[in-house]
């Protein structure tokens, strides 16, 4: 799971990195609930430069960023293959059968826009804060305590299965097994096991946690502090995503 | 002189941009040895078996196995490898079908198979526990499992990772046993129960900081206080009730 | 399969946002009614956490690669829990890899809970006369839940995409465009079928407790007290 862990970052030091993540939290999700309301081509330019002025405020390495549009850059490259040159009437260039239109264009421009903006203001709120932190902050905000519960033993046991399941595969791949679609078989045992050990190891979890007093609610007494200087950010920020719902 | 099995020339390996795990290692076991591996935490013992294997690909370097280099990615049976946590090893739903895995996958025929199934089994004294799933198997009947997965394979090569990590003393000693009986393969023990080495191997490496420190006799090596201490090794026990009695023999 | 953020609509983001809370919300409910509620917790969480491990794993189709969604093994497994894990499996994909997003994280968790849930019942249908002690009822219905589960995923996010696609596309574009997603999941559909089928037949052998529905699940727990 190369890439995985964010931590590396969140312990720098911009302001976005000490924001208090009840405010950051729900600042973000704002802003980008914002972009997808925007319908207007014009608007682009303006949510590129709030979304890089962010980014730049971070203070986050570009190269991380970039290699987070990996998986998103697939679907924007079926668009830009399938919107400017299919949809639309207005021709604005043309060779042989290939017709470049000026509607599809600007709908793809629309949403790789939007796509790109929110793709990027998600992994600067990630990567400012500690997922631990993330995970607090929506259980003040509301989450409830069971599923606040289970985002944080999820958390905590992903890279372990991780490992384990790295393990159990490399033990395989010692005695034979390549992963492919004439050895199903045998990925299936080792999903099984992954999870025949994951039920066994929450059993014996559960005895442990219980024995350290699970259960006193006393974990999410977290000291959120807000300042005046926290409120004006998101005063600031619920403002521009306001802007961007109302002209979108 | 007999061959090597194993032959590492200058490897050398690092995780994506950190510090290197080795450096420039050269080491070659020859047929029949059993060769103990010790060194701290960390200090690279896994990750050699891992590069040896065949599993992570080394930054530089060769490795030879019976002769023949290993590529990355290309299943070689003569090399078995136990894995220093057992339930990472057993996937199958039944012993039996755990222990075909690696001569199933090697292409051998059914009927050949099932008899290497029943040697192994024999061998390690798994034979009564065919039928069980492997999840259900204490510590160390899930060992035994695990090493007869490997016996059926017939590898030349055997590499154990702490082969004796959380077993009891019955199972200690079946294990000690049963690795003496196979003078045929030659063996790369990492391990930190010194004792288990001192009484299986016919020499000892200490691999610490990225190189091997050392390569000698077991006695010579283990019962080196400065050496042992330099890397955060203790003289096991009884080397050093040896010392004590030669001491007192002198004075 | 997961919408990326940015594409659809926000009505239909906050849609899915309401219908995801309601099935979670539902779960919430069933593990609240419990003697001990927390009891499931480490359980839902390890299963989440280790379907979020198998959901990443690659399997090679020459000339590409198709990486597991598992929904309708999710739903076998987990039952009403599936919902609550998918939200909690695409929150950490969102999250740490940018795998779909967070405004359609509601959408997305439908788009793969719905069909888990299918799966479930259908699943289920093994009580039905004494299903099951038959192993091929049992193979037999993994397998559709498996791959039925894709199927109807592919299916609704093909809709769903081609709706929000600009009204003046040309019809057999859109046209071509289902077609080309519906096939190219056909062979991810086979072989998660095959997949939840072996998985399935596999836990049955090895760890039948594991495949109860949830209430069993709980008996088999109240023995443990501290």
């Amino acid at each position: 799971m190369v890439g995985l862990k964010l931590d590396p970052f969140v312990h720098r030091n911009s302001w976005l990195h000490q924001w208090d993540p009840r405010y950051k939290f729900i600042g973000l999700m704002f802003l980008i609930f914002a972009f997808t309301l925007v319908q207007e081509v014009h608007l682009i330019p303006a949510m590129a430069l709030v979304t890089a002025l962010l980014f730049l405020q971070s203070s986050l390495p570009w190269r991380v960023w970039l290699s987070r549009l990996l998986v998103p850059a697939f679907f924007l490259l079926a668009l830009a293959i399938v919107l400017p040159f299919f949809a639309g009437e207005t021709v604005l260039w043309q060779l042989g059968p290939l017709a470049l239109r000026l509607e599809g264009l600007l709908a793809f421009l629309l949403v790789a826009g939007k796509v790109l903006s929110i793709i990027t203001i998600v992994f600067i709120l990630f990567a400012t804060t500690p997922m631990l932190l993330v995970i607090k902050a929506m259980r003040s905000l509301g989450l409830p305590e069971l599923m606040a519960d289970m985002l944080l033993f999820t958390y905590r046991y992903l890279f372990q299965l991780q490992d384990d399941y790295e393990g159990q595969s490399t033990a395989a791949r010692l005695r034979g097994y390549q992963n492919s679609t004439s050895s199903l078989q045998t990925t299936s045992f080792l999903l099984g096991t992954l999870l025949v050990r994951s039920y066994e190891q929450s059993e014996r979890i559960y005895k442990a946690m219980r024995l350290r007093g699970y259960g006193q609610h006393a974990f999410y007494a977290y000291p959120f502090s807000a300042e005046s200087k926290d409120r004006w950010i998101f005063l600031l920020v619920t403002l521009v995503a306001l802007v961007f719902a109302l002209l979108g | 002189m007999t061959s090597a099995v194993l032959e590492v020339k200058d490897l050398s390996f690092c995780y994506e941009e950190g510090r290197p795990i080795l450096q420039d290692l050269h080491l070659t076991i020859r047929e029949g040895e059993r060769v103990g591996l010790i060194g701290p935490n960390g200090a690279g013992k896994t990750t050699l078996f891992l590069l040896a294997g065949g599993i992570l690909k080394a930054v530089s370097g060769q490795i030879r196995l019976c002769n023949q280099p290993v590529v990355p990615g290309i299943f070689r049976p003569e090399l078995g490898m136990v894995f220093q946590n057992v339930n990472d090893q057993l996937f199958c739903p039944s012993v039996r079908e755990d222990l075909a895995f690696g001569p199933t996958n090697m292409g051998l025929s059914p009927q050949e198979v099932e008899r290497r199934v029943r040697s192994a089994s024999i061998e390690t004294g798994v034979e009564k526990l065919l039928e069980r799933p492997p999840h259900q198997l204490s510590g160390g009947e899930k060992r035994m499992v695990a090493m007869a997965g490997i016996l059926a394979m017939g590898s030349r090569l055997l590499l154990l990772d702490e082969p004796s990590a959380n077993l009891d003393m019955r199972y200690r000693r079946r294990l000690i046993n049963l690795l003496q009986k196979r003078q045929d393969c030659s063996m790369l023990i990492a391990s930190h129960d010194l004792e288990v080495l001192l009484e299986l191997c016919d020499r000892v490496i200490l691999l610490a900081e990225g190189t091997i420190q050392a390569d000698g006799l077991p006695k010579k090596i283990m019962a080196h206080t400065d050496l042992m201490h330099q890397y955060g090794l203790e003289v096991p026990h009884s080397l050093r009730r040896s010392l004590r009695k030669f001491y007192i023999r002198r004075g | 399969m997961h919408i990326p953020d940015g594409i659809l609509p926000l009505s239909v983001g906050l849609a899915g946002y309401g219908l995801a809370a309601l099935g979670t919300g539902y779960a919430l409910h069933k593990i609240r009614q419990k003697e001990d509620p927390r009891s499931d917790v480490p359980k839902a969480a390890l299963f989440t956490a280790a379907f979020f491990v198998a959901s990443l794993i690659h399997i090679p189709i020459p000339p590409t690669s198709v990486h597991l969604i598992l929904g309708g093994l999710m739903g076998v497994v987990l039952g009403f829990y599936a919902m609550p894990a998918i939200v909690i499996g695409l929150f950490f994909q969102a999250a740490m890899f940018q795998h779909g997003g967070l405004t359609t994280l509601g959408i997305n968790a439908c788009l793969v809970g719905i069909p888990a849930l299918l799966s479930h019942f259908l699943f289920n249908l093994r009580h039905q006369r004494d299903w099951s002690n038959k192993p091929v009822v049992v193979t037999t219905l993994s397998f559709l839940g498996g791959s039925l589960g894709v199927l109807l995923t592919t299916i609704m996010a093909t809709f769903l995409l081609l709706s929000m696609l600009p009204a003046h596309l040309d019809h057999d574009v859109a046209r071509t465009g289902i077609y080309v997603m519906a096939f190219s999941h056909l062979p991810l559909a086979l072989i998660e079928g095959i997949i939840t089928a072996m998985v399935v037949t596999f836990l049955l052998r090895v760890k039948p407790e594991l495949l109860k529905s949830e209430t069993n699940h709980v008996k088999s727990d109240s023995h443990i007290d501290m």
